[in-house]
């Protein structure tokens, strides 16, 4: 594995790919080598990945707003709330594992 | 005892399951079987065409199992166990569920793989489903039913092959685009071997393991739906993604939580065999159906020389190159913290 990852192309793949899961429109767009800016239903948010001292994390802000950006540990957790302030509509539901196997 | 393996048999109307089953319920190999026909209409007939002991075949005829007659399926299953346990029906090693031509077989997918009652009881084997090779380029264009029970199948079985009307070439690259690991196999009368439909080894590891080697031997690229051969039914894709790298198993249960809550239902069918850093000499076999995955199934060692990590999603209009860069990403992430974690 590469040493250096490359999370702006990554995260703007990333994004870009989870628009259209969300059938939202809008578009991505790289502002910087960790950050990015989506435009959707007249909003724009910026993800960044943060790697300041101690563990990395990832903060969305929206423009516009007063509230502070919000950090968020994973991946996960920032694309449910990207998510969320976009207002895409939710289908999905948390993942079952079912009974059985061998472990 | 050992978990008794369930086939589901569907495709739709008159593609030729009750003639497949029945032809399969004559052959040696299928003695030990019981059956549960699915029927819509408040008389069920598909069980008088098909020749087997009938003591064996149950009818569900309230309803369509996709829709509206779970329970009962679970609830038959678990009365045809009790009745072999106490002897009161032929010993079966098999059951075999045929569909109405009109479900949706996820569902009934979902419902095998999480009755905590089945669990333990039951292992499920596969899904074949029948499409007829004279109507079906034109049922797929109108039904989108069709599309799903060929998108989900295990194996493909194309019947009607031998009428002079049968435009196969053209369904063989349709199936192909649709759901490329499923092998495409043909039966005229409902003829063929039923080890070439059952007992594939997907999620028994004790199995010959044909399924993972058709999933090794397809293609590792997207099939995009939308371009002429599949203009009618543009809203369903397969993609097949090929890593050679390990995956850390916290990544990969990430990706599947991520999977069930934002693709959800658009998810129909996600296979895979995985290589995870932590057990890299024997492989994971995870199948999901929307948000429900079996557990991970370890087979005892790679089933070929080919050690990557093999995952084919067929879904209902998703970008299929997203899960290549979502599971890169969270390796990445999981990779990082290990790093940070070790130092």
């Amino acid at each position: 594995m590469s040493e250096t990852i490359d999370w702006g192309e990554r995260l703007e793949m990333l994004l870009t790919g989870a628009l259209a899961v969300w059938r939202l429109e809008g578009r991505v767009v790289r502002d910087g080598p960790t950050l990015c800016t989506i435009q959707s239903i007249g909003l724009a948010l910026t993800v960044q990945r943060v790697t300041n001292d101690g563990d990395p994390y990832w903060e969305i802000s929206t423009a516009g707003s007063e509230l502070p950006p919000l950090p968020y540990a994973g991946i996960q957790g920032m694309l449910r709330a990207v998510r969320q302030t976009l207002g895409a509509e939710t289908t999905g539901s948390r993942l079952v594992i079912g009974p059985g196997g061998n472990g | 005892m050992a978990a008794t393996p369930i086939s589901v048999i569907t495709g739709f109307l008159g593609s030729g399951k009750t003639t497949l089953l029945s032809k399969l319920l004559r052959h040696p190999d299928m003695a030990q079987t019981a059956v549960i026909i699915n029927e819509f209409g408040a008389v069920g007939l598909d069980h008088m065409l098909v020749e087997a002991s009938d003591e064996n075949i149950v009818q569900l005829n309230s309803g369509c199992l996709c829709c509206t007659i779970r329970g009962d399926l679970v609830f038959t299953l678990l009365d045809l166990l009790d009745r072999r346990r106490r002897g009161a029906v032929m010993p079966f090693e098999r059951i075999v569920i045929e569909t109405t031509g009109l479900a949706d077989p996820t569902p009934i997918l979902q419902a095998l793989m999480t009755d905590t009652a089945l669990a333990g009881a039951i292992q499920l084997d596969g899904v074949v489903t029948t499409v007829d090779a004279v109507n079906g380029a034109a049922t797929f264009d109108r039904h989108g039913e069709s599309v799903k029970q060929a998108a989900v199948a295990d194996r493909i079985v194309l019947t009607k092959t031998d009428l002079p009307e049968a435009d196969t070439d053209a369904l063989h690259s349709r199936l192909n685009t649709l759901n490329p690991a499923a092998p495409l196999l043909t039966a005229i009368q409902g003829d063929i071997a039923p080890g070439r439909l059952f007992d594939g080894g997907m999620y028994d590891p004790s199995a010959k393991p044909a399924d993972v080697q058709a999933w090794l031997a397809a293609e590792p690229h997207a099939h995009e739906h939308g371009h002429d051969i599949n203009r009618h039914s543009d809203d369903i894709r397969a993609h097949s993604m090929v890593r050679e790298r390990p995956i850390h198993a916290v990544a990969l249960t990430l990706f599947l939580e991520i999977l069930a809550e934002h693709c959800g239902p658009d998810l129909l069918r996600m296979k895979g065999l995985v290589k995870l850093v932590e057990s890299s000499d024997r492989p994971a076999v995870i199948h999901g159906v929307q948000n429900v995955f079996h557990p991970p199934v370890w087979l005892d060692r790679w089933p070929t020389e080919d050690r990557n990590s093999k995952l084919v999603f067929i879904t209902k209009d998703l970008p299929g190159v997203w899960f290549e860069t979502l599971l890169e990403a969270l390796d990445a992430e999981v990779t990082e913290a290990h790093k940070r974690q070790a130092n």
